[in-house]
């Protein structure tokens, strides 16, 4: 019980410490009242009496002091007057204390706001041990593409055999139409098999998850959780809700539960509102199928157990599989990744935590050129304050202490500005997934100020504080009392500090540089990109997208209903033509069965390859300005009872029939599995995937949305203005006025998918953006510092050039001389910079497009422009120097 | 043993126990029953008393309280806290293996 005891004595101390000190003072005025009072009594007179007894006493304060040392709080109440007195110091200089805090405000803001993304990124799911998720994912021999999904039976199989998993839980992604109260919200729907919740070991906020005993794949009774959010935004979180009938794409489900706050499902960047039985959602065929990869696997790893113990017993299984289903397995093969590294897909388990340490490093350079700034205002400031130092160290404090009051100063500053930034960084943070508004995506980030962010926060205040405090610190305990306090300083200051000055503005410089170079080759790659003839014609023309299956819309329904739709879309005036298509050039859906000639093995992932399979209306290619080549495109005659056909792209045609011509021809695909489709007509090589452009084309082929059947499509509408975008009100007006309760969405044009949408060109924009503000604030910091240095370095040498000049040198001669100075600076900035670039572009380099991470236009225009900025900053200074009167920088001493 | 003064002061700690160990009282009559009991020959000046005192108090050793005085006025009455009792009887123990020790080597066999 003891140390609670003296805990209980030291928070006295510290937190009641006026009280301490006056019982101190009390206690010693008593001892001295009866000592002085013993002295009368033998015989002194009163004031004999007080000066005999204070003589005893000795001196007071130090007594005191003493006490307090003895209460081990000499520390605490040295470091709190030194915070005094820096708040007092710092509140008589108020504009050096706000530049040096708004710099760090804003070297720290854009940390936070990068920490706040990447934290929502990866934080951990809301499950017990989500450390021991796993995702699995599959490849195949001789293709660098990663699947996401797996084949249902593989699964099944993983999970028998694999040892180091405690479970596997299959689930997939889906937009479906949920109809309560009437009202009806196209939501992400997860589709789950019964061992989904248990595998994540997820309890319900009210009534029950989805549970194993409903059914290996969910059962087949309709029921249905709701997500936690989805509960409170539109039910009142009514607890009412468990046992209620709700639609879902038109069909009645039966609420049996919701999911538990903070659990948004397993894909990182969306939000799921709804969990049903993946049985209701996929056809028996398909999950039974072998080769179809048909769900996403999230596994829990058992205690313990390593991921490298985990992939092996799979590699095993996957050899057996290999062995026994030689058609379906041959060269498959899956990865296993922790969950939380294989965000938001498993694809991008390798790109996904290198560009978070890509742009965290990007930031940390901001917050490093904002310390080397306000370093060179203390150090600045230092030189005045070498007599105060001196001072100080005359009348008595010790080396430590003045260590210890410039690194609380220091703290002062990068506390407040670490505040400051931190509060902009989250703005900033919100604001941002505010504006991200991704075509096609309902981007979800989850920012919360977590224990993650605010101990980087910490981490980065600390590291303020020593980059900006320590050398003052330094500096000040190598004060010399008796040479700086002798009068007037005013030689000039040595080389080394010079040079010190110097570097740390060739440093901020260097780091301005690499942030430019990075932006810059983001615009490129943004050049590159949008340079490349895509083969069609986005400017004109608008999608959107309707799901009437989503209240209910049987095919036949929804086939009468596109049909109408495009006849009233077409008599639209400004509207040149319209078409319909299930999948968007550079969207999140797509389809890749595999193909193969007619007359060889039926198509399967040994004996045939990938093709992207597009179902698309007669006028489509019209629609969207690509020319057929060769052939016909599909017409009246090709409907539901008539021979399947299909168009196809050269890159299909020569991988097929090498150098044959491909009209007339016919080949096989596994997911039209009893059809033969034969070729009508040929299209050129256009890329619908990021990936095709610089790279190898796609085989692609389309087929007729009359003879294959999809609910859900997206409308093509050409304009014949230039501008698409004025189409927007007629499309919807004429969909509503058609069936106002079908959901309308993605409404953009197809220009807007392809620059600003994930799939498109949307990611490198964003890069663009976050590194162009962030080169520009690393150039504002970096300029202010070097003029900071500049003209505190002509400044310092006021009285040096007074007396060259006096001894004739002209005022052309010193103003060469200064602005050759900054040119020195620059010079070695910006070749410091550059070869940082090229390493940091050699780490770029995966995600860049058709530019080369030393790509010399681009080194070569972030040269000029820091050159011509540079010497923009160095000529003012070096001008107030040149005409300066050398009579008068004499006399000022 | 560095320095002589490590003894003193451990010495004053024991001193300041053992009197407090026969009822609570203020620091100036720690002092002047320091100075009766030992025949005027130990004189415990305040530059270490006070100090000596706070630090036995953080160490939880003995406790503070105000109270009247013979004077009428607020004084600080320090106690003996039973761990100090404990600590009291160890430093004894200790004061008399160590004093034992050097009367072996001190005086004349």
């Amino acid at each position: 019980m003891r140390w609670t005891r003296k805990l209980r004595l030291r928070f006295r101390s510290l937190f009641r410490g006026r009280r301490v000190e006056d019982e101190l003072a009390e206690e010693l005025q008593y001892h001295l009242d009866g000592l002085i009072a013993d002295h009368i009594v033998a015989g002194a007179s009163p004031g004999d009496a007080r000066r005999a007894a204070l003589r005893e006493m000795g001196a007071i304060e130090q007594r005191k002091e003493e006490c307090r040392d003895a209460r081990g709080l000499r520390l605490i109440h040295a470091v709190l007057s030194d915070l005094r007195y820096s708040v007092r110091q710092l509140r008589k200089y108020p504009i050096f204390t706000a530049a040096a805090v708004l710099t760090i405000a804003v070297g720290i803001g854009p940390n936070v706001t990068m920490a706040t993304i990447i934290s929502s990124v990866f934080r951990p799911l809301p499950a017990d041990d989500a450390d021991r998720l796993a995702v699995l994912a599959t490849t195949l021999s001789g293709n660098a593409r990663i699947w996401q999904r797996l084949a249902y039976p593989d699964l099944q199989d993983y999970r028998a055999a694999a040892t180091p998993f405690s479970d596997m839980a299959a689930w997939d992604l889906r937009a479906a139409g949920l109809t309560v109260n009437g009202r009806t919200d196209r939501v992400m729907a997860t589709a789950v098999s019964g061992n989904y919740f248990s595998t994540l070991r997820l309890e319900p906020a009210a009534g029950r998850l989805i549970l194993p005993s409903d059914g290996e794949l969910g059962g087949t009774q309709p029921i249905a959780v709701l997500s936690h959010s989805y509960w409170s935004r539109n039910l009142g979180a009514s607890p009412s809700v468990v046992g209620r009938e709700v639609r879902i794409d038109g069909r009645p489900f039966t609420v049996v539960g919701v999911a538990p706050e903070e659990f948004h499902g397993t894909f990182t960047l969306l939000s799921s509102d709804l969990y049903v039985p993946i049985e209701l959602f996929q056809s028996a065929a398909r999950l039974s199928n072998r080769d179809v990869l048909a769900v996403r696997v999230i596994a829990r790893v058992k205690p313990g157990v390593p991921l490298e113990q985990a992939r092996a017993s799979v590699e095993t299984v996957a050899k057996r599989l290999e062995a026994d289903h030689p058609t379906t397995n041959a060269g498959r093969r899956i990865r296993v990744y922790w969950e939380r590294l294989a965000r938001p897909e498993p694809q991008g388990a390798s790109q996904t935590p290198a560009l978070a340490a890509l742009f965290l490093m990007l930031v940390a350079a901001v917050l490093l050129i904002a310390c080397a700034n306000v370093l060179g205002l203390f150090l600045a400031r230092g030189l005045g304050r070498g007599r105060e130092m001196a001072i100080r160290r005359a009348l008595g404090a010790s080396r430590s202490d003045l260590v210890r009051l410039c690194v609380v100063e220091a703290l002062v500053i990068a506390v407040l500005g670490a505040s400051g930034g931190a509060v902009a960084g989250l703005a900033l943070a919100r604001g941002f997934a505010a504006v991200a508004a991704i075509p096609g995506f309902p981007l979800f980030l989850d920012f919360r100020l977590d224990w993650m962010t605010l101990s980087y926060v910490g981490f980065l205040l600390i590291i303020s504080t020593l980059l900006i405090g320590l050398l003052p610190a330094l500096r000040a305990s190598r004060v010399d009392p008796r040479s700086d306090l002798s009068e007037g300083r005013t030689s000039t200051d040595g080389r080394r500090r010079q040079l010190m000055r110097k570097g740390l503005a060739a440093a901020q410089l260097a780091g301005s540089v690499v942030l430019l170079v990075v932006c810059g080759l983001f615009i490129r790659s943004v050049q590159g990109l949008q340079s490349v003839d895509l083969g069609f014609d986005a400017s004109r023309v608008l999608l959107a997208s309707t799901d009437p299956g989503a209240i209910g819309y049987e095919s036949d329904r929804a086939r009468s209903f596109y049909e109408s739709l495009d006849t009233a879309i077409e008599a639209l005036p400004d509207v040149e033509s319209a078409a319909a298509s299930v999948f968007v050039p550079f969207g999140t859906g797509n389809s890749t069965p595999y193909i193969a000639v007619e007359g060889q093995p039926a198509p399967s992932s040994t004996s045939g390859f990938l093709a992207d399979k597009h179902l698309v209306t007669s006028d489509y290619f019209r629609t969207i300005g690509t020319q057929l080549l060769r052939g016909r495109t599909f017409s009246t005659t090709d409907t539901n009872g008539a021979p399947k056909v299909a168009v196809v792209n050269e890159a299909l045609a020569a991988r097929l029939w090498p150098g044959e011509d491909a009209l007339g021809r016919r080949f096989r695909t596994n997911s039209e599995a009893d059809a033969l489709l034969e070729v009508i007509g040929v299209v050129p090589n256009a890329p619908y995937r990021r990936g095709e452009i610089g790279g190898p084309a796609v085989p692609r082929y389309f087929v007729s949305l009359d003879q294959f059947d999809a609910v859900n499509r997206t409308l093509h509408v050409r304009s014949r203005t230039a501008a698409a975008g004025t189409l927007i009100s007629g499309v919807t007006e004429t969909i509503r006025r058609l069936d106002s309760a079908v959901p309308v969405y993605d409404v953009y044009t197809l220009e807007r998918q392809i620059n600003d949408s994930g799939g498109g060109f949307g990611a490198v924009k964003g890069a663009v953006v976050i590194t162009g503000v962030l080169g520009l604030l690393a150039l504002t910091l970096a300029l202010v510092g070097t003029y900071g240095v500049l003209s505190f370095t002509v400044r310092a040498r006021t009285r040096e050039i007074g007396i060259r000049m006096a001894f004739g040198l002209t005022p052309g001669r010193v103003f060469r001389m200064l602005l050759r100075e900054s040119w020195n600076i620059a010079l070695f900035g910006i070749a410091i910079g550059l070869s940082l670039s090229v390493a940091a572009g050699k780490v770029l380099e995966q995600f860049l497009f058709g530019v080369v991470p030393y790509d010399p236009l681009t080194l070569l225009s972030v040269v000029m422009l820091m050159g011509g900025i540079s010497s923009l900053v160095g000529f003012l200074p070096a001008r107030r120097a040149s005409r300066m009167n050398p009579i008068e920088t004499l006399r000022y001493e | 043993m560095s320095k002589p003064t490590d003894l003193v002061q451990g010495t004053l700690g024991l001193l300041l126990l053992r009197v407090l160990s026969l009822e609570p009282m203020h620091g100036l009559a720690i002092a002047q029953r320091i100075r009766q009991m030992s025949n005027e020959q130990l004189r415990v000046g305040q530059s270490a008393l006070y100090p000596a005192l706070h630090k036995l108090e953080q160490q939880g050793w003995i406790e503070a309280e105000w109270a009247p005085s013979e004077n009428n006025r607020r004084a600080k009455y320090y106690r003996l806290t039973p761990a100090g009792r404990k600590a009291l009887k160890a430093e004894t123990a200790e004061w008399e293996r160590l004093s034992s020790a050097i009367s072996l080597i001190v005086k004349p066999a």
